[in-house]
């Protein structure tokens, strides 16, 4: 576990910058939130959707993007020990 | 640091082993105390029985943590579920724990701010931070950024942030376990204050200065119980459905019909009633964004909580734990409205059912005699003292109505079982698991202070004995048992003045250390330097020197020109008052009014980050790239 693919890229050079689970997180976090009158009118479980959202819908919306951008990074470092096996054997 | 996977010994207790241990014991503890409650046994012994068993749990978690933190040090190979249960104790913490739901009870839907943030927050320190930290090498924020950017002044002004941040959130942990014991025990909230600050010390002795260990992990499920079991019971019985994150869809329409009927029959007045689902009466849009921002950015920059991160073995077990962090915490977080719904409903009805001021129920007073409930303008502290503030009320009723009623945040997840009309059984538990975790989560703070006040002077040559650990977090007690003692604002306020001001002094600089390279020592110390001085500057202006704010910036007071009539009204009777009590009164009122008013383009204290975050940022990029590139640092 201890020299995992990242570690072995350097400690200032992890992963790939994850930039679409922050453009979801910043959906999920700011601007569905901003919109909940509107989103008031609908209902969905008994639920007015906006206050939904705000209360647990995002929460949700949270813990799915947490698993599959976990997921997608490990894979990416999966990758790149693959590609670097040989210089990071010689290198570190 | 490698190597170090041989320092574990085989005595350690297996995680799961000590986690079901734990939890069995505490169970089988509220099954013994919920006996002796049916079997009569004096009230008196029962809380005293509760305290005790909150006490114990801490001290059970504190003692496993010191075995942990010996055996572990270094890093070792951990469930990562059971690094997700200790992430989520101390995110989640006795503040929130406590505070959270109030929020959504008196704010309605803006107190869903708090919350949104707090889940927030754990997404994205799984995303932008907590893989990033293990292959630095650093165990500290201020270790980290010392050993990313060179030079003495950014590992000082870090420490800096990381001590004023930690000693407000103990602020917080304090006020929750001086609430606790303060309700339990019938004494004053500054006692039941010190007695918490003293056992966070003992606490903190049992258990060391050591590595972060996982023993905190056990004390989750206690939460989530404690937190839970009432709910439960109220989703079943009320609407038949166990599930209180779906069953509270009813209690909302019922608080909607509720609302309407109470303002129909006189019994609120329309200018104080705030619809529970109506958005932004309590905070502006602008306001929820901020308090969102500070508290998602504030808990993706916590030291207390990056220092578990800084201690896993791998950039995978960093983001692992971290995932299931999320998952905790939005497990618990998804309970929290139905918890301010259903004790909304329940007041509500109270207030529907016309209560007459002589009959209103005991917990009114229970709390009002803390300084938490005021009704007609009056601490309740008991029923003749009610009856006679509102018969002196020019419009005065013989029942109960909304706006003659006052109820303080804090008291709500504590008062939750007497407010619905549940027994005792479900206060103690809640109770029992608020104190455990009041004790436990300020190990968090007290370790990043004693870290960055004593680790890091050693570090730079100074030559401190052994004591000195322990005085450091003694002095750091004493500060901030000085200011909960004070009572400032509500707990879950203070709690997000510590995220803010962490994620002020700390987010920016951390975030360009670990993501830019090109960000340097210099911009590094100025970002976090501006960024702390500015969120500093804001929520001290706006809370305790309100009037010369607003003398100061006035004009870019989002007041309006009737608030600033009657601020001008306030201060000519400040001045013209005579010396003595009329001058001390005059003041009080002038500083009341000037304290909703203070404020810059409309931006409340809670929403500091609005402010403060803009300016560390800016700080960061002008003086990184107007000063030469670090070198040597890849």
């Amino acid at each position: 576990m201890r020299d995992s693919p990242e570690a072995s890229a350097g400690p200032w050079t992890p992963a790939r910058f994850p930039f679409v689970a922050l453009t979801l997180w910043a959906i999920f976090a700011f601007l569905i939130p901003r919109f909940v009158q509107a989103l008031n009118l609908v209902d969905v479980f008994a639920f007015p959707l906006g206050y939904y959202m705000a209360a647990q819908g995002s929460l949700i919306a949270f813990v799915i993007i947490a698993v599959l951008s976990a997921r997608h990074q490990d894979r990416v470092a999966a990758r790149q020990a693959g590609d670097h096996l040989g210089k990071a054997h010689g290198g570190q | 640091m490698a190597g170090n996977e041989q320092a574990s010994t085989p005595s350690r207790p297996h995680p799961w082993v000590m986690l079901t241990v734990l939890a069995a014991v505490f169970a089988a503890a509220v099954g013994v105390l919920v006996l002796m409650q049916l079997s009569a046994v004096s009230p008196v012994a029962i809380n005293a029985g509760y305290l005790s068993l909150g006490l114990v749990a801490a001290a059970a978690v504190a003692v496993l943590g010191r075995s942990q933190a010996r055996n572990e040090a270094g890093g070792v190979v951990m469930p990562a579920v059971f690094g997700g249960l200790a992430l989520a104790t101390d995110t989640v913490s006795a503040a929130f724990f406590v505070g959270l739901a109030g929020a959504i009870f008196v704010w309605g839907h803006d107190g869903l701010a708090f919350g949104l943030g707090l889940g927030a927050g754990c997404l994205l320190l799984q995303l932008l931070v907590a893989p990033g930290l293990p292959p630095t090498g650093a165990r500290s924020v201020p270790e980290f950024v010392a050993l990313r950017f060179r030079g003495r002044e950014p590992r000082i002004v870090a420490s800096l942030a990381v001590v004023v941040s930690m000693i407000v959130l103990l602020v917080a942990q304090l006020m929750v376990g001086g609430l606790v014991v303060a309700r339990v025990l019938g004494v004053d909230g500054g006692s039941g204050i010190i007695a918490t600050a003293i056992a966070m010390f003992a606490c903190f002795v049992l258990r060391g200065s050591g590595a972060p260990g996982w023993a905190k992990g056990a004390l989750f499920p206690v939460l989530l119980a404690a937190f839970l079991v009432p709910l439960v019971a109220l989703s079943a019985n009320w609407y038949g459905l166990p599930l209180p994150q779906i069953a509270y869809a009813n209690a909302l329409w019922q608080i909607q019909g509720l609302e309407e009927t109470l303002l129909e029959q006189d019994l609120a007045d329309p200018g104080v009633l705030k619809p529970m689902l109506t958005p932004f009466l309590s905070l502006n849009a602008l306001n929820f964004f901020g308090v969102v921002l500070g508290l998602a950015l504030g808990t993706a920059s916590l030291p207390s909580l990056l220092s578990r991160h800084f201690a896993m073995p791998s950039a995978h077990a960093a983001r692992a734990s971290a995932v299931w962090a999320v998952i905790f915490v939005a497990l618990f977080l998804s309970a929290v409205p139905a918890l301010a719904a259903y004790a909304r409903l329940a007041l509500l009805t109270l207030i529907g059912d016309h209560t007459a001021l002589a009959d209103l129920p005991a917990w009114l007073f229970t709390y009002g005699k803390l300084g938490l409930v005021e009704i007609c303008g009056r601490t309740a502290i008991d029923a003749a003292a009610v009856t006679q503030a509102c018969t002196a009320l020019p419009d005065a009723s013989a029942v109960l109505r909304l706006q003659d009623l006052t109820l303080d945040p804090d008291m709500i997840v504590l008062a939750m079982p007497e407010i619905v009309g549940l027994d005792g059984a479900m206060f103690g538990l809640i109770a029992a698991a608020a104190l455990a975790a009041a004790l436990v989560t300020a190990g968090g703070p007290l370790n990043a202070i004693v870290r960055a006040l004593v680790f890091d002077a050693e570090a730079g040559g100074a030559k401190l004995g052994r004591p000195a650990p322990l005085v450091a977090a003694a002095l750091a007690l004493g500060v901030a048992a000085l200011v909960a003692v004070t009572r400032p604002a509500n707990m879950l306020t203070v709690a997000t003045w510590a995220f803010t001001l962490a994620a002020a002094g700390l987010f920016p600089a951390f975030a360009a250390g670990l993501w830019w390279r090109r960000a340097n020592a210099y911009g590094a110390a100025s970002a976090m330097l501006v960024g702390l001085a500015v969120a500093i500057f804001y929520l001290i202006g706006t809370r305790y020197f309100a009037v010369s704010f607003f003398e100061v910036w006035g004009s870019l007071s989002s007041a309006g020109p009737t608030a600033r009539e009657i601020f001008g009204e306030l201060n000519e009777a400040w001045i013209a008052a005579a010396p003595g009590a009329a001058k001390d009164a005059a003041w009080a009122a002038l500083e009341a009014h000037a304290q909703t008013i203070a404020n810059l383009w409309g931006i409340s204290g809670l929403a500091t980050a609005l402010l403060a975050l803009p300016a560390g940022i800016v700080a960061l990029l002008v003086v990184s790239l107007a000063t030469p590139a670090d070198r040597g640092v890849h």
